[in-house]
C-alpha cells in the first residue's frame, strides 16, 4: 500500500511542529524517516495513523484517506512502549488482535502462530509481568505484527531495545519488504537506516532538509567527501580551492568539496600540497550527509 | 462497536479479577458493617444500655421503691427500654449512730412507760374521783395528783427529749443515708438515686442525684412511672377502683401511618430513613469503584504508554466508551453481587424481610437508574480532572474532593428526612454533583413529584454528554502531550468545540 503524505501541518501552541511535509512511502520499500530527537518524526508518524490530527495537508493510503479499515491494516510499534503487565501473555496478544479487528479465535490462533514463530509458546499462559525484560520487548513487537499488517510503522525501533530484539526487528522488516509490505520507520540511528531503508526523509525541526532514494542520495554526495591521510601538516588543505569543510584528526582529515569541481582536480590540488600516505573519495554516510545538508543549508 | 465491546469486556474481566474489586465488593461492605455495628455494640455494652442501676432513699413509709420495682418489671416485658433496677439505700448502723439509735430507742422506752404510767395514775385518780366517798379519798386524790404532776412532768421533759435525740439521730440517719447513696455514686455502682420526701404525696416533689449529666437525659421513664404511681395513689386516695385506675392508665397505642403515593404504609425508621442511607452508600462505592477503576485504568495506561498502542487500534472515543461501558457493568455486577448477598440475608432470616421493604421494583430501578447516571457523570469527572492536572497527585487529590462532594448529601439527611420535597432539596437535587445521591435518598422518603425525576434525569443527560465530549477531548489532549499543561483558554476552546473524534 502506498503512503502518500502531501504538505502536511502540524502546529502546537501556535509553534510550528510540522511545516509542509511531503513524501510517498511505496510498497516494498523500507522508508526512512530521519532527524533528531525532537524533529518532529513521532508527531509525523502519530498523524499518520490517526492518533493526533493535523492543521493542514492531507495522508492517503493507495489513494484513500485513514479509515478505520486502513487502520486496522497498519502495524504499530510505537517509540515509548508499554504492555499489561497482570494479564497474561496469550490474553495480551489476542486482545491487541481483536483490537485490530480479528476475530477472538482468529486472534488467538495467531497468537498461538506467532508465539510458536518466535519460540515464546511455552510462556503463553504467564502473566507478562513474570517474563524478562527482553521476552517483553519481543511481545510489544509481537503485538504490532500480529494482525499481518500492510503497512509497518516502527518508531525508534532500535532505541532502548535488547540486541536480540534488534535483530528481531531487521529480520520483520527485511521479511515485510520481501513480502511487498510498506515499512516506515523512524530512527535517529543513521547507521541502522542506512542498512535498512530504500528511501529516506530528513526532517531537522519540522522541515524537510533531504529527501530521497538513499542509492541516489550517496551517488549525489559521494564525490563530496574526500579522506586524507598524511605525514604533514593537513592544515594547509584547508585553502585549497573548493574545501567546504574541513576536519583534521591528528594525521587524517576529512574534506567536504563543491560537487561542481570535478574529483580529479582536487585530487591533484591535495597531492600537490601534501606529502599524501593515503587518498580516498568516500560515500559518504547518512550521518555525513546529514551533518552537511544541515550546514549547508540544503 | 466491536470495538468498544472488545475494551469493554477486557477492561470487565481485568478489574473483576483484580485485588481491588474484590476489596470493594467483599470487604468494603464487611468494614462498613463494622463501623456501622462497632457504635451500636459500644451503645450496647456502654452504660447507656447496661442496666440502670437507680438507688431509693425513702424517708417516709409508703414504700414506693417496692411499688416502682413491680412497674418497670412489668414495662421491660412490654417496652424496648434499657432496664432500670432499684437498689434501696440505707444508713450504716456505725457505732455512734448505733448509740444514737440505742439512746433513741430507750428514751421511746422512757416516754411510752411515763406515758403507761402517766395514764395508769389517771385512771387511778379518776377511779378514786368517782368511788363514794371515804376517809382517805381527799388524801388519794391529793397523791394522785401530785403523782399525776409529776408523771405529766417527767413525761413531758421525756417526749422533749425524746425528740431531740430522734431529731438528732434522724439528721444523722439523712446525712449518713445521702454520704452512703454519694459514695455509690461517686463509685459508680448506682448511676443516680432518687429520694422520697414524707411530703411527696402532697407536694409530688422527688429528688434525683446523679453524677454524669448524661444519666438526667435518661430519666424519663422514670418520671413517667412516678407519675403513673402518683396518680393511682391519689386515685385511690379518691375512691378510684384499682382495676378502674388500671383501666384508665392502660398506655395508647400510636400506630404510625405515612402517605406514599396513594398508599398508606406504617413507618419504620430502618425502612424508610436508614436503609436509603445504606443503600446510597453502597451503591456510591460502587460508583467510585468503577470510576475509580475508570480514571486508574487510563492513568495507568498513559504512563505506561499502552494507550499509545491501543488509540493505534481505536478511536481515542472507543477507547473512553469501552472502558466506561466494561466498568460501568462491573460496577452494576457488584450492585447485583450486593443485592444477591442481601437477598440470602434475608432468605436466613438474618435481615427482616419488612426492614428492606422499601426495596421495591419501581425503588430498585430508579436506584439503578441514578447508579448509571452517578457513575457516567463521575467517570467522565475523574477522567476530565485526571488529564487536566499537572501531576497524577494533584489529580488524585481533585478526585477525593470530588467525592466527598458527592456524598455530601448523607449530610443533609435529616434534612431531607424532614422536608423530602423542599425547595431547598429539590433546587439542590438538579446539581449534577448531588443529583444521584438526593434522589436516591428522596426516593423512598418523600414520593419525589415526577417533574423531579424529569428535570433531574434530563439534567444529568444533557451534563453526562457534555463532560464525557469533554473528558474524551482532555483525555486526547492530556495523553499525547501531557507536558503540556491545559490552560483556561483551551478549556473554554474546548467547550465550545466539543466534537469528539
Amino acid at each position: 500500500m502506498d503512503v502518500i503524505v502531501d504538505k502536511l501541518i502540524k502546529e502546537y501552541d501556535e509553534k510550528i511542529i510540522l511545516d509542509n511535509i511531503s513524501f510517498k512511502a511505496a510498497r516494498g520499500k523500507v522508508f526512512g524517516l530521519l532527524g533528531p530527537a525532537g524533529s518532529g518524526k513521532t508527531t509525523l508518524l502519530r498523524i499518520m495513523i490517526g492518533i493526533i490530527n493535523q492543521d493542514g495537508g492531507t495522508i492517503t493510503f493507495d489513494g484513500k484517506p485513514l479509515s478505520g479499515k486502513i487502520r486496522d491494516r497498519i502495524g504499530y510499534l510505537p517509540e515509548k512502549r508499554g504492555i499489561f503487565q497482570r494479564q497474561t501473555l496469550i490474553d495480551v496478544l489476542t486482545y491487541f488482535g481483536r483490537l485490530k479487528n480479528l476475530s477472538p479465535k482468529k486472534a488467538q490462533i495467531e497468537a498461538i502462530r506467532l508465539l510458536d514463530r518466535f519460540n515464546m509458546i511455552d510462556s503463553m499462559e504467564k502473566p507478562l509481568g513474570l517474563l524478562s525484560k527482553e521476552m517483553q520487548e519481543r511481545v510489544q513487537i509481537l503485538v504490532s505484527i500480529l494482525h499481518d499488517p500492510e503497512i509497518l510503522i516502527l518508531d525508534e525501533p532500535f532505541q532502548d531495545i535488547h540486541p536480540l530484539n534488534q535483530d528481531v526487528v531487521r529480520k520483520l522488516i527485511y521479511q515485510f519488504r520481501e513480502e511487498e509490505k510498506t515499512i516506515i520507520i523512524s530512527t535517529h540511528q543513521f547507521n541502522e537506516a542506512e542498512k535498512l531503508c530504500d528511501d529516506i526523509l530528513f526532517i531537522n525541526r519540522g522541515r524537510i532538509v533531504l529527501k530521497g532514494n538513499l542509492d541516489t542520495l550517496r551517488q549525489k554526495f559521494q564525490s563530496h567527501l574526500i579522506l586524507v591521510e598524511a605525514e604533514d601538516n593537513l592544515g594547509s588543505l584547508k585553502g585549497i580551492r573548493g574545501v567546504k569543510k574541513f576536519f583534521a584528526e591528528k594525521q587524517s582529515a576529512r574534506l567536504f568539496v563543491d560537487y561542481k569541481l570535478s574529483p580529479q582536480e582536487i585530487l591533484s590540488q591535495i597531492i600537490s600540497t601534501v606529502n599524501v600516505s593515503r587518498i580516498e573519495i568516500a560515500r559518504p554516510n547518512l550521518d555525513d550527509i546529514f551533518f552537511d545538508v544541515i550546514n549547508n543549508g540544503k | 462497536m466491536r470495538r468498544i465491546y472488545t475494551i469493554a469486556e477486557w477492561e470487565f474481566l481485568r478489574y473483576l479479577k483484580s485485588r481491588s474489586f474484590l476489596l470493594a465488593t467483599f470487604i468494603s461492605p464487611v468494614v462498613l458493617g463494622v463501623l456501622l455495628i462497632i457504635p451500636s455494640f459500644f451503645y450496647q455494652n456502654s452504660r447507656l444500655t447496661r442496666p440502670q442501676i437507680i438507688g431509693v432513699i425513702e424517708f417516709d413509709s409508703t414504700n414506693y421503691n417496692f411499688a416502682l420495682a413491680e412497674r418497670f418489671n412489668d414495662s421491660l416485658k412490654t417496652e424496648r427500654t434499657s432496664e432500670i433496677r432499684l437498689k434501696k439505700i440505707e444508713a450504716d448502723t456505725s457505732s455512734i449512730l448505733a448509740d444514737f439509735l440505742s439512746r433513741q430507742k430507750g428514751l421511746g422506752f422512757e416516754r411510752d412507760s411515763l406515758n403507761d404510767a402517766y395514764n395508769q395514775i389517771k385512771e387511778r385518780r379518776k377511779y378514786v374521783f368517782q368511788r363514794p366517798a371515804s376517809a382517805n379519798r381527799e388524801s388519794l386524790l391529793r397523791q394522785t395528783y401530785e403523782q399525776l404532776h409529776q408523771t405529766r412532768e417527767a413525761r413531758d421533759l421525756a417526749v422533749i427529749e425524746y425528740n431531740r435525740v430522734k431529731s438528732l439521730t434522724d439528721s444523722l440517719i439523712r446525712s449518713a443515708v445521702f454520704k452512703k447513696a454519694d459514695d455509690l455514686l461517686t463509685a459508680q455502682e448506682i448511676q443516680g438515686y432518687i429520694v422520697f420526701e414524707p411530703t411527696l404525696f402532697k407536694e409530688g416533689k422527688i429528688e434525683f442525684h446523679s453524677l454524669l449529666p448524661i444519666n438526667f437525659f435518661r430519666i424519663d421513664r422514670l418520671k413517667q412511672i412516678l407519675q403513673e404511681l402518683l396518680v393511682e395513689e391519689r386515685m385511690r386516695e379518691e375512691g378510684v377502683a384499682t382495676t378502674q385506675i388500671q383501666e384508665w392508665l392502660k398506655p395508647i397505642e400510636i400506630q404510625e401511618l405515612r402517605l406514599e403515593g396513594s398508599e398508606k404504609i406504617e413507618f419504620n425508621i430502618m425502612v424508610t430513613y436508614l436503609g436509603p442511607i445504606i443503600v446510597v452508600l453502597f451503591l456510591f462505592i460502587g460508583v467510585f469503584t468503577s470510576s475509580g477503576f475508570l480514571f486508574n485504568s487510563l492513568n495507568l495506561e498513559q504512563s505506561n504508554h499502552i494507550i499509545e498502542l491501543m488509540i493505534s487500534s481505536a478511536r481515542s472515543t472507543q477507547v473512553i466508551f469501552g472502558k466506561l461501558i466494561g466498568l460501568g457493568i462491573l460496577g452494576l455486577f457488584q450492585v447485583l453481587i450486593w443485592m444477591a448477598i442481601t437477598a440470602l440475608f434475608v432468605f436466613a432470616k438474618l435481615i427482616p424481610s419488612d426492614e428492606i421493604g422499601f426495596l421495591t421494583i419501581r425503588n430498585g430501578a430508579i436506584f439503578i437508574l441514578y447508579f448509571i447516571l452517578g457513575y457516567l457523570f463521575f467517570s467522565a469527572v475523574f477522567v476530565s480532572v485526571g488529564f487536566l492536572s499537572s501531576s497524577e497527585d494533584k489529580a488524585r487529590h481533585l478526585n477525593q474532593l470530588v467525592r466527598i462532594l458527592s456524598v455530601f448529601p448523607i449530610i443533609l439527611a435529616i434534612l431531607i428526612l424532614e422536608s423530602p420535597n423542599s425547595f431547598v432539596i429539590r433546587i439542590l437535587s438538579f446539581i449534577p454533583l448531588l443529583t444521584p445521591s438526593l434522589m436516591i435518598l428522596r426516593t423512598p422518603l418523600g414520593q419525589p413529584p415526577m417533574i423531579d425525576f424529569g428535570i433531574s434525569v434530563a439534567i444529568m443527560l444533557f451534563v453526562i454528554i457534555l463532560s464525557l465530549a469533554f473528558a474524551v477531548r482532555v483525555f486526547k489532549i492530556g495523553t499525547f502531550d501531557p507536558n503540556q499543561k491545559i490552560r483556561a483558554k483551551e478549556i473554554f476552546s474546548l467547550f465550545r468545540a466539543v466534537n469528539p473524534d
